[in-house]
């Protein structure tokens, strides 16, 4: 099938066109791909002149991209791919938490470094969620990122339940 | 038009970090709560860029806003002096 936009070759991927990685793809693009029949599905990728297709957080890997057709719709929709994007995104959020303290010196407990970074990704999916017009169409990566706060809340609950027990006193 | 719109946004993040803290029992003083509303505003526009309207023009608006937000709570912040009970 040819792009519509510049006739080249393409491939399907989850129901949207992708320029074919080998044929003309742009150095360090990152591109986003939604389902357009359930918009429910959205993944990212980096491109990578002449090579393969390069997962962009929580995107699918090169292998997921070279599978087609209907199999590739349902890989989006398995359980175990919303695992391994949740998976990233914790961690993501947790990293830029706690490089975020340590670069300004602020000193922070394990607990409150958890609760940082389930605020950052409460910020995240509040960011995308801000035009009412295309929340739509990233539902999943905002309930990924609302669960991922939660996670994240929890385990600060516990981990600073841990420290009241052993060391008595408030958040710090 | 623009300021209004920043200084609503500006608020918003200030009060949305304050009030954050306050459920969590968490002292916060000025330059914290300035450092904390730049990660939010910074994680917000992440979190906006992800979209992939990016190019759109609301949304590169609205990401240019959110990162300014943040140059200046981090400014904001440099400048409040640290209190007594916060050293």
């Amino acid at each position: 099938m040819n792009c519509p936009i510049c006739g080249k070759f393409t491939t399907r991927l989850g129901g949207g066109w992708v320029h074919h990685a080998r044929t003309h793809v742009k150095e360090g693009k990152i591109r986003q791909s939604i389902c357009p029949s359930t918009y429910n599905y959205v993944f990212y990728y980096r491109t990578r002149r002449g090579g393969p297709v390069e997962p962009w957080r929580g995107g699918p890997t090169w292998e997921d991209v070279q599978r087609k057709g209907k199999r590739q719709t349902s890989l989006y929709k398995s359980a175990e791919f919303s695992r391994r994007a949740e998976a990233e995104l914790k961690a993501e959020a947790y990293k830029t938490a706690k490089l975020y303290m340590k670069r300004r010196r602020i000193p922070t407990s394990e607990a409150l470094r958890l609760e940082l970074a389930a605020l950052v990704a409460d910020s995240e999916a509040d960011g995308l969620y801000s035009l009412a017009s295309v929340a739509a169409a990233h539902k999943a990566r905002i309930g990924s990122l609302r669960k991922v706060a939660n996670q994240l809340r929890r385990e600060a609950t516990i981990a600073q339940s841990k420290r009241l027990v052993k060391e008595g006193g408030k958040w710090k | 038009m623009s300021e209004l719109h920043d200084n609503v946004m500006s608020e918003r993040i200030l009060s949305e970090v304050k009030i954050w803290a306050r459920q969590r029992d968490i002292t916060l003083f000025p330059k914290k709560t300035y450092e904390l509303a730049a990660l939010v505003a910074d994680s917000e526009a992440n979190g906006a860029s992800d979209s992939s309207w990016m190019n759109k023009w609301e949304y590169a608006e609205h990401i240019k806003r959110l990162r300014k937000l943040r140059e200046e709570f981090r400014i904001k912040g440099q400048e409040v002096p640290m209190t007594e009970r916060e050293r």
